[in-house]
């Protein structure tokens, strides 16, 4: 006899419920296991379309008798909502059973109101932080969704009569999407990209426009249109830079390329353990001293080190490389005909300093076939070259650069050619303080057709 | 979509006991009128109800609307106690269509008062004029906002709604006659 009230209730079915129809669910699974019998369930009903003709009338201002079922359908789907809030907040299924037992259905779906309001507030304080540390970047998707599209969702909640459940879908992707919908999401996508603007903010907003400057390119986008989260790009950069035992976010292609030696031959439990322990480094070096930050990096490292996986230990699509190579496209201006051609070039030649050359080159030229063609021509003497290029602008070299046929050697050009302006050219070059040369070195890698 | 929506769809919207008596009851008044409903036509309006409702996709909830009509038109000259069933299953049908077609922007009371005035006046108890004369509220409220056209405009009916309003065939330039548009069951999207 003691042991009939054991045997009479069989335990509810974790896996049979489901979380968005959490309370249908639980409700069939406590007819199931004896929990609750069809008597209940029926009263359960009634008390659902009581809710439901209630707010039906407020909707109608009590005009109407009868409305659209789809109508009636959100409703039911709102209440549904806030009951399933209710209950989901409690720590067992048992509980909530129990709850959902003993509560009116009048009484859930307010206690489900009352928490979903909680969210509603603290989006509104949320989104205030996020904004207040938003970053300085060029990337539209993220400055949308402070301006435009999490003040649409709170604005939507606050003047919705009834709370209702939503897809939250934005423009600008997270570090780590939250899968909850509705107020729920907001709250947590906010609070997510108030941890992502402080993880941010500790490095300099240059720095971290060049790393989005640099996906942009090589993916052959804008930084504007760049569909890609500015914490992952930084998190993931500063990973592998600890992996080359240094701070900072800047990577080159050689660093990259010597890294993937490292970490193709290593088995996947491997890397796993190594990005875990270098976030893990990271994490103590910094004494962010803020948990929620910490546990943030961690998982966003553990999804860094599942890519990596996934991607064998490849780096190209979980780097980024800088300085950003900004993508030049040259379009060549109009050529002159040949003799307002050979009018400029006896110009040119007659000028008396490198200084008048520059400035008839500059008037006269629209065509980079033109300037090199006026190199060429004799109207500019061998010794005149350097003090012609020191006038140049940096683009203006590196297109000359870039139609000539130089070898790169590390720093160092060479080049095999007939032409003197060309071996001017690299001689020049070559004679370059380092910064000036990688700088104009950078503008001739990114030229393109 | 919750499943606890499923709880709605349900054989009735209001249970159909409720509805009999209540429709029962208001043969208390209607009698004074030499109108009774029988048990028989009371199923068969509660039947017919349930079917409108079903066929212009709404959920009854309150204290419904058979009863109101039945008190509204108990006292029509134009009914008799051989047509008062069949009538108010008529009404009952266009009260449903008019809700619908006005995108549940006439109140129940408008939309009773209407096909009262109506069908007691200009349509002289014809149910077929006072179906054209709601569907043209119902255009008009759908199109313009109001109960009638904006006085400026001829009262052609341009639109398509299976009646027919006269020996005029609808045109559709005069239809949008503050400029071009298009219009569908729930939208009338108006290009200046």
């Amino acid at each position: 006899m003691a042991n009939s009230e054991i045997l009479k209730h069989s335990a509810i079915d974790p896996e049979a419920i489901e979380d968005k129809q959490f309370t249908a669910s639980l409700l069939q699974e406590m007819v199931r296991t004896g929990l609750a019998d069809q008597t209940f369930a029926d009263f359960f009903q009634n008390q659902l379309l009581e809710l439901l003709n209630s707010q039906l009338k407020k909707i109608t201002n009590n005009k109407s008798s009868s409305v659209p079922v789809e109508l009636a359908d959100d409703l039911m789907d709102g209440i549904a909502y806030c009951i399933d809030t209710a209950l989901k907040s409690l720590p067992t299924l048992e509980e909530s059973a129990a709850t959902l037992h003993s509560q009116s259905v009048q009484s859930l779906y307010e206690l489900g109101t009352e928490q979903l309001d909680k969210h509603g507030k603290a989006c509104v304080a949320l989104l205030s932080r996020a904004r207040a540390t938003r970053l300085k970047t060029a990337n539209q998707g993220y400055q949308l969704v402070l301006d435009v599209t999490f003040p649409d969702f709170i604005r939507s909640w606050k003047t919705n009569p009834f709370p209702h459940d939503f897809e939250v879908i934005t423009e600008y992707p997270l570090a780590v999407e939250p899968a909850e919908s509705g107020i729920a999401g907001v709250h947590k996508r906010l609070s997510a990209l108030a941890l992502e603007n402080r993880f941010c903010a500790r490095y300099p907003q240059e720095t971290v426009e060049s790393l989005l400057g640099g996906y942009a390119d090589a993916h052959r986008v804008t930084a504007a249109d760049a569909y890609i989260n500015l914490f992952t790009l930084c998190l993931q950069n500063l990973l592998l830079n600890k992996l080359l035992g240094r701070d900072g976010l800047l990577l080159t292609e050689d660093e990259r390329t010597r890294l993937e030696q490292k970490l193709r031959p290593l088995s996947p439990c491997q890397r796993a353990e190594l990005i875990r322990y270098t976030a893990e480094l990271f994490l103590k070096e910094s004494a962010l001293e803020y948990p929620k930050l910490e546990d943030y990096i961690r998982r966003a490292a553990l999804d860094f080190a599942n890519l990596l996986n996934s991607a064998g230990g490849t780096l190209v699509e979980l780097s980024v490389i800088t300085p950003a190579a900004r993508s030049l496209v040259h379009t060549d201006g109009e050529r002159l005909e040949d003799d307002a051609f050979a009018l400029v070039a006896e110009e040119v030649m007659l000028a008396e300093t490198a200084k008048e050359k520059v400035q008839i080159l500059q008037s006269e030229l629209r065509s980079l076939e033109d300037l090199t063609d006026l190199l060429a021509s004799g109207s500019i003497f061998e010794d005149e070259f350097e003090q012609l290029y020191a006038l140049f602008d940096p683009v203006t070299l590196a297109m000359l650069l870039s139609v000539s046929p130089v070898t790169l050697t590390g720093q160092t050009l060479t080049i095999q050619t007939d032409l003197e302006w060309q071996a001017a050219l690299v001689s020049y070059l070559n004679q370059m303080d380092e910064q000036q040369k990688a700088e104009i070195l950078s503008i001739y890698h990114s030229a393109v057709e | 979509m919750s499943n606890l929506t499923s709880l709605l769809r349900g054989e009735n919207n209001l249970p159909s006991r409720r509805s009999m008596d209540s429709l029962l009851q208001t043969n208390e008044i209607s009698s004074q009128y030499g109108l009774t409903l029988t048990q028989q036509d009371v199923v068969k309006l509660v039947q017919i109800r349930n079917e409108a409702l079903r066929g212009y996709g709404r959920l009854e909830f309150g204290a419904g609307v058979l009863n109101r009509l039945a008190l509204a038109f108990c006292d029509s000259p134009y009914v008799s106690s051989d047509t008062y069933a069949d009538i108010l299953a008529e009404l009952t049908e266009l009260f449903y269509q008019t809700k619908s077609e006005s995108l549940e922007r006439m109140p129940d009371d408008l939309v009773i008062d209407r096909m009262k005035e109506a069908f007691n006046g200009a349509c002289e108890g014809s149910l077929k004029s006072l179906a054209i004369v709601m569907d043209t509220i119902a255009y008009n409220i759908r199109v313009y906002g109001t109960e009638t056209a904006p006085e400026a405009e001829e009262t052609e009916h341009t639109h398509d709604c299976g009646h027919d309003h006269g020996p005029d065939e609808s045109d559709e330039e005069s239809e949008f006659s503050f400029g071009e548009g298009e219009e569908d069951g729930n939208w009338r999207t108006v290009r200046f």
